[in-house]
C-alpha cells in the first residue's frame, strides 16, 4: 500500500492530544474540598472500573477516528490498483530498455548502465510501473510492467553480464514499445540505455519510429575515446585446398579505435596447438589485410583460431573457423576426344571455366564414352555427357542408378547424334524428350539466325547468383544452333530461349540432379564460352549437380544452426556416406554445458563465440562461432540524435498523445476509493463515540 | 438595588441568595425577602388567623393575671382566661446545622450563608405572625441555643445569635436532636436546617426524637447545585472537610452512579418523613428562598 500525501500523516499525531490533555490537566489536579464523601464512597471499585473501561474505549474510538481520518486524507491506494496518483499526476509506465550487446562489456560501460537501470527504479513514483528489457539483435523481457520496483534491482543482480550479440536498436525498441503498451494508460517512457553504437543504427533502425504517445529517454554510458582491434574476413584464400596442400588464411586486422596501434601480436592456432604468430601495426581507422599460411594439413575439418594481442577490449580477440580440407570436388566429362567442328577438345572451355586454382572447387578430368562403357563405377560425383549418344542400355543404367544415388548428371544434347539417341537413351528414365522438329538455326553461324537467352527464372539455385544487378548478362550471347527439347511435367525449365524453346531442363531423379543442356558446352554453335557469365554459370550447374552448399567456416553469435543438417553434410563429407536417420544429436556449447535441441526445429541458436561441439554416434563436428565484426566498432553515436531520430515525427498530435496517456477523472477516482471507505469507517467509529459518550457522560437521568 | 429575576412574572419576584449576601444585615435580608414575599401573596386570606377569639378557659395557676378577662369574673366571680387563635403562641425552634460541611460552596452561597438567610427571614416571619422564636445551632453537639420567645427584642437576639454563628466541626445529628428535644418545653415548630450529612438512620432518629415530643417538625435540607449533581469537568482529589478523608475522583466516570445514590438517598428521606409526618423539603442553595417560606407557610396553615 502507498500513499499518495504521506504527510497528512502528521495529522495522527492529534491521537496524542487527548493523552497530553489527560496528562496536563492531572498535573493541574488539585485538592477538592467536598462537605462529605458519603456518597462517593458508596460507589463501587466496580462500576469506577467499568467506567474506565468504557472512557478507555471511548480514548480509543477517539483516537481511530483521528487516525482513519488522518489514514483517509494520506489517500492511500493499493499497488495493484495501478491508479493511484497524485492529484493531477498522471501514471507513468517506464520501460528500461538495457543494451547487453557485445561492446557493452567495454570499460565500465556495463556497471554504469545498470547503475542507470537501478537510479530509475529508485525514481519511480507511487502509482508508477516499470519494466526491464534487455535488447542486442534480440529482445528480452525480464520484468514485465510492475509496480514493484525492487524487481528491477533483483533482476539487475541476476544478469550475468554483456552477451555477444550484435546492437540492433529498432529490435529493442519495437519490444519496449510493445511493453509500454501493455500499461492501458498513463505516460508511456522508454529509457535506452546503451552505448549507442554508430554500427547498431543500421538503415532499418533508421526507418523505425515509436509511436507519438511514447517518450524515449536516451542514457548513454559510451563515449569517449575508445581503442579497438578485431580480426575480420578471416578465411582460407582458396577453395578446396587439398590434404598435405598449402592453406593461405587471410584475415583483416582493423582498427576502429582513434589511435594508432603498433607491434600487435597476431597468433594462429591450428587444433588448439600454436601455428603462427606475427607482428602487425595498424594506423587508426585503417584496415591491414594479411595472411598465414599453414602447410601439410591432414584431410579433415581442423578448428584455426586467430587471437589478437589487444588488452584494450578482450572480447572479440579470438577469431575461430573450422577449415575442411578434402581437397576439390573432381568433374567428370565423357566426351569424344576431340570435336569434329571445332578440332578442340569439347571441354576445351569447361575445363578453363571449372579448373581455376583457388576460385573453383571443381576438378574437371575427361573420359571416353568407351572408358564409361568399361568402368564398373562412375568416377567423381558429378558427370557430364557431353554431346555424345547415350551409349548402352547397361551404360544407361549405370547412369540412372548412378544419380538416383545422388550423383549430379549434365547431359549436353547439341549434335545430331546426340538428339537422335536421345529419346532412345535417356528420355527413358528423364523428364525430358527430344522434340521432333529442327529447331534453331539449323543453318549454323552463317545464316545469321540465333536465339537469344531471355527468359531466365532467377528463382532457380543455377541462376540466383545471377539476380543481383551488374552479376551476369546471358542475353548478349548469341544461339545460333540448338535442340529443341520438351520438358516432362517433373522436370523444372530454368532457362528459355526468346522463342520458347527451353534452354536449360533440370530435374530430381531420385537423390540426384540432372541438368539437360539443348546448346554445346564449347563455341561451335553460339558464344557463350566468349562472355563472362560461362564460368560462373557453368560453377553454378557444377553446384547444382553436386547439390553444393557455400562451405561456412563460422557462422555469427545469435544464427541458427541445424545441427542434424551439419552432421548430415559431414558424414556424406568426411566419411563418404549417407546420413543416419533417427539418430541422436548432443550439442554442446564453448563452455562444454549440453544444450536442449528443440524437436520440433532442430535449429539451436548459438549464443557464444568459439566453438560448438556437435555429437553423434561416430561423428564429432565442430562450428566455429564468432561475434559480428561490426559489433566490433565501438565508436557511439550522440544519443540524443538518435532518440530524436526514432521519436515519432507526428509531433503535432501531442494534445491527442497527452489524452490517450491520461487517465479519465472517473479512473483516477476508482484508483483511489479506498479514502471513502476509510471516511465511512471514521463516521461509524464516531457514531460509536457519540453513542458511548452520551452513554457513559451524560447517563440516563 | 436589589436584582430581580427578569424571566420571572411581576408577581413573583424573588431575590436571588447571591444578591442577598451583598446586604450586610440579617434583619434587613429578612425584611427584604419576606416583605417581598408576603407583597406577592396579593392579601392573602391566611393573614390574621392569629388574632380571631377562640375560647374561653378556666384560670389555672400560673396564667398571667393580665389575661384574666375580667368582665366575665363581674358576671360569674369566676377567672376565666380569654384565648386567641394569635394567641396560641406557637414556638418556632430554628434548629441550624452549622457544622464545616454547611461552609460548602461551588460557586455562588455558602450552604451556611444560605442556612442564616432561610433561619433570619423564618424567624422574622414568625415574628410577624406573633409566634415565639428559638434558635438553635448544632454540629455534634449543640453550639448555639437562644429559647423562644415572643417579645419584641427577642428577634433581634436571634438574629444576632444567627448572624454570629461560627463553623463548627463535624455532623452528627442524634446527640443534638436529643439534647434539643429536652430542652423544648413547649410543643412547637421546629425547622431543622441542615444538609443532613449523616448516617440516614442517625438523621432519621434526631427528627424523630423531636416529631415524638409533639413537635411539627419542618426539615429543609440544603444543598449546593454540585453536590446533586456532581458536575464538575476535572478530575481532583476530593477532601471531606469533616473528616480529612481523601478520595481521588474523575467526576465524569462517577458523576451518573453519584446521581443515582443522592437521588436514592433523597427519596429515602423523603419516604420516611412523610411516613413520620415531618415535612421535607429539599432546597437548592442556587434557588431563591421563597420555595422555603412557602413550604413553611404551608406547614403554618395546615396546623392552624
Amino acid at each position: 500500500m502507498n500513499f499518495l500525501n504521506p504527510s497528512f500523516f502528521l495529522g495522527a499525531l492529534a491521537v496524542l492530544a487527548p493523552l497530553l490533555l489527560h496528562l496536563v490537566r492531572r498535573e493541574r489536579a488539585r485538592k477538592f474540598e467536598f462537605p462529605s464523601l458519603m456518597f462517593l464512597r458508596r460507589i463501587s471499585r466496580r462500576y469506577i472500573r467499568y467506567q474506565k473501561l468504557r472512557h478507555l474505549l471511548l480514548l480509543l474510538l477517539r483516537a481511530l477516528v483521528l487516525l482513519v481520518i488522518a489514514l483517509a486524507f494520506a489517500r492511500p491506494y493499493l499497488q495493484k490498483a495501478g491508479a493511484a496518483l497524485a492529484p493531477g499526476r498522471i501514471a507513468e509506465n517506464h520501460v528500461i530498455l538495457l543494451d547487453d550487446s557485445m561492446s557493452m562489456a567495454y570499460g565500465d560501460r556495463w556497471e554504469r548502465a545498470r547503475e542507470a537501470a537501478a537510479r530509475i527504479a529508485r525514481g519511480l513514483q507511487p502509482g508508477d510501473r516499470i519494466a526491464l528489457l534487455l535488447f542486442s539483435d534480440r529482445a528480452l523481457t525480464l520484468v514485465p510492467l510492475t509496480a514493484d520496483p525492487q524487481a528491477i534491482p533483483d533482476a539487475l543482480a541476476g544478469l550475468p553480464g554483456p552477451s555477444d550479440r550484435r546492437t540492433r536498436f529498432a529490435q529493442g525498441l519495437r519490444a519496449a514499445q510493445q511493453a509500454a503498451y501493455e500499461a492501458k494508460g498513463g505516460r508511456r517512457i522508454i529509457h535506452l540505455i546503451s552505448d549507442f553504437q554508430k554500427s547498431g543504427w543500421t538503415s532499418d533502425e533508421q526507418d523505425f519510429r515509436l509511436a507519438p504517445d511514447i517518450r524515449l529517454v536516451p542514457v548513454g554510458v559510451g563515449g569517449g575515446e575508445c581503442s579497438n582491434l578485431v580480426a575480420a574476413d578471416v578465411q582460407p584464400a582458396e577453395a578446396g585446398v587439398e590434404a598435405g596442400g598449402e592453406l593461405r588464411i587471410r584475415y583483416s586486422l582493423v582498427n576502429f579505435g582513434t589511435e594508432d596501434r603498433n607491434d600487435v601480436r597476431v597468433r594462429l592456432s591450428v587444433d588448439e596447438r600454436a601455428a603462427a604468430e606475427k607482428t602487425v601495426s595498424v594506423g587508426r581507422a585503417r584496415v591491414e589485410r594479411e595472411d598465414f599460411v599453414l602447410k601439410g594439413l591432414a584431410a579433415g575439418m581442423h578448428t584455426v583460431v586467430l587471437e589478437i594481442g589487444d588488452d584494450r577490449f578482450a572480447r572479440d580477440n579470438r577469431f575461430a573457423l573450422v577449415v575442411n580440407v578434402r581437397g576439390r570436388v573432381p568433374v567428370t566429362a565423357v566426351e569424344e576426344a576431340r570435336s569434329g567442328r571445332t578440332g578442340r577438345a569439347p571441354s576445351f572451355f569447361l575445363s578453363r571455366a571449372l579448373n581455376v586454382p583457388g576460385l573453383s572447387p571443381f576438378q574437371l578430368a575427361t573420359i571416353a564414352p568407351g572408358e564409361a562403357e568399361s568402368l564398373a563405377a562412375l568416377p567423381g560425383s558429378v558427370l557430364i555427357w557431353n554431346d555424345i549418344p547415350g551409349g548402352s542400355a547397361a551404360l544407361q543404367r549405370k547412369l540412372q542408378e548412378f544419380v538416383r544415388g545422388g550423383g549430379g548428371l549434365a547431359v549436353i544434347v547439341s549434335g545430331e547424334r546426340a538428339a537422335a539417341d536421345f529419346n532412345r537413351t535417356f528420355a527413358t528414365w528423364l523428364p525430358v524428350q527430344v522434340e521432333a522438329r529442327a529447331a534453331g538455326a539449323a543453318a549454323g553461324r552463317s545464316s545469321g539466325d540465333f536465339v537469344l537467352l531471355t527468359d531466365i527464372r532467377l528463382d532457380h539455385p543455377i541462376f540466383r547468383p545471377f539476380g543481383e544487378p551488374q552479376s551476369g548478362n546471358f542475353s548478349s550471347a548469341r544461339f545460333y544452333r540448338h535442340v529443341a527439347l520438351k520438358a516432362g511435367p517433373e522436370a523444372q525449365v530454368p532457362a528459355r530461349f526468346d522463342n520458347g524453346d527451353p534452354a536449360v531442363i533440370a530435374a530430381e531423379v531420385g537423390e540426384g540432379h540432372v541438368v539437360v543442356l539443348p546448346f554445346s558446352a564449347d563455341d561451335a554453335f553460339n558464344d557463350l564460352p566468349l562472355k563472362a557469365v560461362y564460368a560462373p554459370f557453368w560453377q553454378q550447374v557444377m553446384r547444382y549437380l553436386q547439390r553444393y552448399r557455400p562451405e561456412r567456416y563460422w557462422v555469427e553469435v545469435g544464427e541458427s544452426i541445424d545441427p542434424g543438417r551439419i552432421l548430415d553434410e559431414a558424414a556424406i563429407s568426411l566419411l563418404k556416406r549417407s546420413p543416419e536417420p533417427g539418430r541422436v544429436v548432443a550439442v554442446f556449447d564453448p563452455d562444454r554445458r549440453r544444450l536442449p535441441v528443440p524437436a520440433e526445429s532442430g535449429a539451436v541458436i548459438v549464443e557464444k563465440a568459439g566453438f560448438y561441439e556437435l555429437r553423434s554416434a561416430g561423428l564429432n563436428v565442430k562450428v566455429a562461432v564468432n561475434p559480428a565484426p561490426e559489433e566490433s566498432d565501438l565508436a557511439a553515436g550522440d544519443p540524443e540524435e538518435m532518440a530524436a531520430g526514432w521519436a515519432s515525427n507526428q509531433g503535432g498530435d501531442s494534445s491527442a498523445a497527452a489524452a490517450a496517456e491520461s487517465l479519465s477523472p472517473e479512473e483516477q477516482e476508482r484508483g483511489q476509493a479506498l479514502w471513502r471507505w476509510l471516511i465511512l469507517l471514521a463516521a461509524l467509529f464516531f457514531a460509536a463515540e457519540g453513542w458511548l459518550g452520551n452513554r457513559s457522560v451524560l447517563g440516563p437521568e | 438595588m436589589v436584582a430581580v429575576r427578569p424571566e420571572a412574572p411581576e408577581s413573583m419576584r424573588f431575590i436571588d441568595p447571591t444578591t442577598l449576601m451583598r446586604i450586610s444585615s440579617l434583619e434587613l435580608v429578612a425584611r427584604t425577602v419576606v416583605d417581598g414575599f408576603i407583597s406577592g401573596l396579593h392579601r392573602s386570606p391566611n393573614l390574621g388567623f392569629s388574632v380571631n377569639f377562640a375560647e374561653y378557659r378556666a384560670y389555672r395557676p400560673g396564667d398571667d393575671i393580665r389575661r384574666i378577662d375580667w368582665k366575665v369574673y363581674g358576671r360569674l366571680d369566676r377567672f376565666f382566661v380569654k384565648e386567641y387563635e394569635g394567641e396560641t403562641n406557637t414556638a418556632i425552634h430554628l434548629v441550624m446545622d452549622c457544622s464545616r460541611s454547611m461552609a460548602f460552596s461551588h460557586k455562588g452561597i455558602l450552604k451556611l450563608t444560605y442556612a442564616r438567610f432561610l433561619a433570619a427571614c423564618l424567624g422574622y416571619f414568625a415574628f410577624k405572625q406573633r409566634d415565639a422564636v428559638g434558635f438553635v445551632a448544632f454540629d455534634h453537639d449543640v453550639r448555639a441555643y437562644v429559647p423562644a420567645r415572643g417579645s419584641i427584642g427577642h428577634l433581634n437576639t436571634v438574629l444576632h445569635a444567627i448572624e454570629g454563628l461560627q463553623v463548627g466541626e463535624f455532623t452528627g445529628f442524634r446527640k443534638p436532636l436529643e439534647s434539643v428535644g429536652e430542652r423544648l418545653r413547649r410543643r412547637g415548630i421546629v425547622i431543622v436546617i441542615s444538609d443532613l450529612y449523616d448516617e440516614a438512620e442517625h438523621v432519621l432518629a434526631g427528627l424523630r426524637n423531636l416529631a415524638f415530643r409533639g413537635n411539627d417538625v419542618i426539615v429543609f435540607h440544603l444543598m449546593d447545585p454540585v453536590e446533586l449533581s456532581l458536575d464538575l469537568d476535572r478530575s481532583a482529589l476530593f477532601v471531606d472537610v469533616e473528616t480529612r478523608r481523601e478520595m481521588h475522583v474523575i467526576p465524569e466516570y462517577l458523576r451518573q452512579e453519584y446521581r443515582r445514590i443522592v437521588r436514592d438517598h433523597l427519596a429515602l428521606f423523603e419516604k420516611e418523613c412523610l411516613r413520620d409526618r415531618i415535612d421535607y423539603a429539599l432546597l437548592d442553595t442556587s434557588q431563591p428562598l421563597d420555595g422555603a417560606l412557602a413550604t413553611y407557610l404551608l406547614r403554618r396553615e395546615r396546623l392552624y
